[in-house]
């Protein structure tokens, strides 16, 4: 499933691919991005509509959930990171502590706990 | 035979021994006087003491009642020791009465009765000859008996006749001749087709008594042939008293043999196999062909230890069958030699040892059985726990901690959006507070899910009334308990209705379910029953299982009945103690 707005975007503008299982969290961190000037150009909800949306919009950012109901998030990271220039951050409800090194081998640029998404949260991890 | 019997005859054998050992200690007559009585009075008495002592071990066996004849007949002889003519000629017409019985005892040997025709010819022909050769006693002077010549007369002298006297020391010695040489012929054909357990029994009663009539052969063909040639009764004497020394050695043997028996547990160690047991059974018994098969039942029959049916030996074979019993029930049997049916207390002692080994084989698998069981279970369980807690997180993580984080992230857009665009704010906050609603609910569903707390503070009673009334079917509570039982029994048995009414929602297809939990005698008896299409299978899935390890863990029991098309009915007994 991916759901987006046009492609013709912004070049100033960082674009972002949502992924993640949960309805409410895509509804709340797609507000919350675009309050705070990120364009969303895609949902989807589970790893395969990731790899499928990724290569399609080409986003400069994609927020991934790390529990996906089919493929997880660190092996999704795995396969953009050899198809992909988007930066991939990953994220999930739980504490990035949980994971050990999993962020870092997995090829993502960081990682960042939904409760703490923020615009902010995200571009210092872009830097 | 009764005691009394028996203290008669060895009363009679002891008195029949003194009276021949006072013969020959004042006949004029015998040369040899104490050398006759170191070996005759004990052949005798030897005799009798085996015949006794068969008699009381195998009452059914003629063999002891033979050795007895031979015992008192062979007393008989000593009257040719008496000075006095008529004494004298007694013993003289009597002198080979035991040699009918010898070859009679030799060739029944060891089962008491003559088997073939040839046999008993043989037997009725030695017996002919002892009774001739007592006939012709009249009629002759047996001027040879006595080497001193100082011989009684012959008080039953009718007639002097040389030419009885020639035939009754040719013919008679001549026939003897052949029939001990039948004799003999008989006895090597039984060995040659003897079994390994009969030679045994046979060894030293043949090697014995075919010394001793080899022995008499060769005195009839020295009475013969070689005129002045005679064989020394001494050696005779000796080789008679060997024949019933014989006879206790064999019985000696069958004590050890019983004793190696009672050995065959301790041989065998606490964890004996059941292939281990066959052979020690085989040395046991002697029979290297004998065989030990199970017992699985009416309708299996007997088993050999690879668990393949097998026949059993029918009558008229070689090998023939003893049942094993363990407190009167049939548990296996041993296939033997038929020759080994002689020796019944070996028998016993065998079968005996072995039952007792099979009774602890069956105990010990029984005992891994349910060991295995209780690590099976115990592994349930604690997988059970970690499915549980996997459930509880992954619950916990898609509902309530998604539901609070997205609030989290809804309430920080709210303040971002307060004071530049109120109306999205306050929308925020709608979507947000309708999240914490569906976060608490989730929260409240997890924790009941866990336990319920009506439960631990109300008792059964009114947690299963909530439980219904939250089920999608129409439950109906038949009978609940107006008493607590114990917390665990109360934990298990809502665990058991509460599982079995989601089994029931999930697969039954059934419209409505009944629930009754009552005390009956000490036990807690949870029964939950739908009207749904049945076949329900504790060995597949791991919802019954787990049910029936939760009761079992609290030594309870579960009972599924779940006939296809027939509902399922789910019954629980858990001990409150």
């Amino acid at each position: 499933m991916a759901a987006e707005r046009c492609s013709c975007h912004d070049p100033l503008v960082i674009t972002v691919l949502i992924v993640d299982d949960h309805a409410s969290f895509r509804f709340t961190a797609r507000k919350l991005l675009e309050a705070e000037g990120f364009d969303v150009v895609g949902e989807a909800a589970d790893g395969r509509s990731a790899l499928e949306a990724a290569g399609r919009l080409e986003p400069d950012v994609i927020l991934l959930d790390i529990y996906l109901p089919d493929i997880d998030g660190f092996d999704v990271a795995l396969r953009l990171k050899a198809t992909n220039h988007s930066a991939v951050i990953l994220t999930s409800s739980r504490d990035g502590s949980d994971f050990g090194s999993l962020v870092r081998k997995s090829g993502a640029r960081g990682f960042v706990p939904k409760a703490e998404l923020s615009g902010a949260s995200l571009t210092a991890l872009l830097e | 035979m009764r005691t009394r019997t028996v203290v008669a005859l060895w009363t009679l054998a002891l008195a029949a021994a003194s009276g021949a050992i006072s013969l020959v200690l004042t006949s004029d007559h015998e040369p040899h006087k104490l050398a006759t009585i170191a070996i005759a009075a004990p052949a005798g008495l030897a005799f009798v003491a085996a015949g006794l002592i068969a008699r009381v071990q195998r009452p059914g066996n003629r063999t002891g009642i033979l050795l007895l004849l031979v015992g008192f007949s062979w007393f008989l002889g000593a009257l040719a020791e008496s000075n006095r003519s008529f004494v004298f000629t007694l013993g003289l017409a009597t002198n080979f009465v035991f040699l009918g019985f010898i070859v009679h005892l030799l060739l029944a040997f060891p089962s008491g009765r003559l088997e073939s025709r040839v046999e008993r010819s043989v037997a009725a022909s030695m017996y002919v000859l002892v009774a001739l050769y007592a006939a012709s006693v009249p009629f002759s002077q047996f001027d040879d008996v006595c080497d001193t010549g100082s011989c009684p007369e012959n008080a039953f002298l009718i007639w002097s006749s040389d030419s009885v006297t020639h035939v009754v020391e040719l013919a008679v010695p001549a026939a003897a001749l052949g029939v001990i040489a039948i004799a003999i012929g008989l006895l090597i054909r039984r060995w040659r087709r003897a079994t390994p357990p009969l030679r045994r029994a046979l060894a030293p009663v043949l090697a014995t008594g075919g010394g001793l009539i080899l022995l008499l052969a060769a005195l009839a063909f020295a009475d013969l042939f070689l005129d002045s040639a005679r064989v020394p009764n001494s050696l005779v004497d000796v080789a008679l008293l060997a024949i019933p020394l014989s006879f206790l050695f064999g019985l000696l043997r069958t004590r050890l043999a019983r004793a190696a028996a009672g050995e065959i547990a301790v041989e065998l160690g606490d964890e004996p196999a059941v292939n281990e047991l066959e052979d020690a059974v085989r040395r046991a018994l002697g029979d290297p062909s004998a065989r030990l098969v199970l017992w699985r039942g009416e309708r299996e029959g007997y088993v050999d230890l690879e668990g393949r049916s097998i026949d059993l030996p029918g009558a008229g074979d070689q090998q023939t069958v003893t049942t094993i019993e363990h407190l009167g029930r049939p548990v296996a049997a041993l296939i033997h030699d038929s020759a080994l049916l002689e020796d019944p207390p070996v028998l016993r002692a065998v079968s005996s040892a072995a039952g007792l080994t099979l009774e602890n084989v069956r105990l010990q698998a029984q005992l891994h059985e349910r060991l295995e069981e209780l690590h099976a279970s115990r592994a349930r369980i604690v997988a059970a726990g970690d499915d549980e807690r996997r459930r509880l997180e992954r619950n916990l993580h898609d509902g309530a901690q998604q539901r609070l984080v997205s609030l989290s992230l809804a309430l920080r857009l709210a303040q971002a959006k307060l004071d530049a665009d109120p109306p999205a704010a306050s929308e925020l906050l709608t979507t947000a507070s309708a999240e914490l609603t569906l976060a608490l609910e989730d929260l409240r569903e997890l924790a009941r899910g866990i336990h319920p707390a009506v439960l631990t503070d109300r008792g059964l009673g009114p947690a299963l009334e909530s439980l219904a009334d939250r089920t999608t079917i129409s439950v109906e509570l038949e009978a609940l308990p107006d008493e607590r039982f114990p917390t665990r029994v109360e934990a298990a048995a809502f665990y058991v209705v509460s599982e079995s009414l989601a089994n029931v929602a999930k697969y039954a297809e059934a419209s409505a379910a009944k629930v009754s939990v009552t005390n009956g005698n000490g036990h807690a008896i949870v029964e939950v029953s739908d009207d749904g299409i049945g076949g329900a299978d504790a060995t597949r899935g791991s919802g019954l299982r787990g049910l029936v390890d939760r009761v079992e863990a609290l030594d309870g029991r579960l009972e599924i009945e779940s006939e296809p098309g027939s509902g399922t009915r789910i019954k629980a007994v858990i001990p409150c103690a």
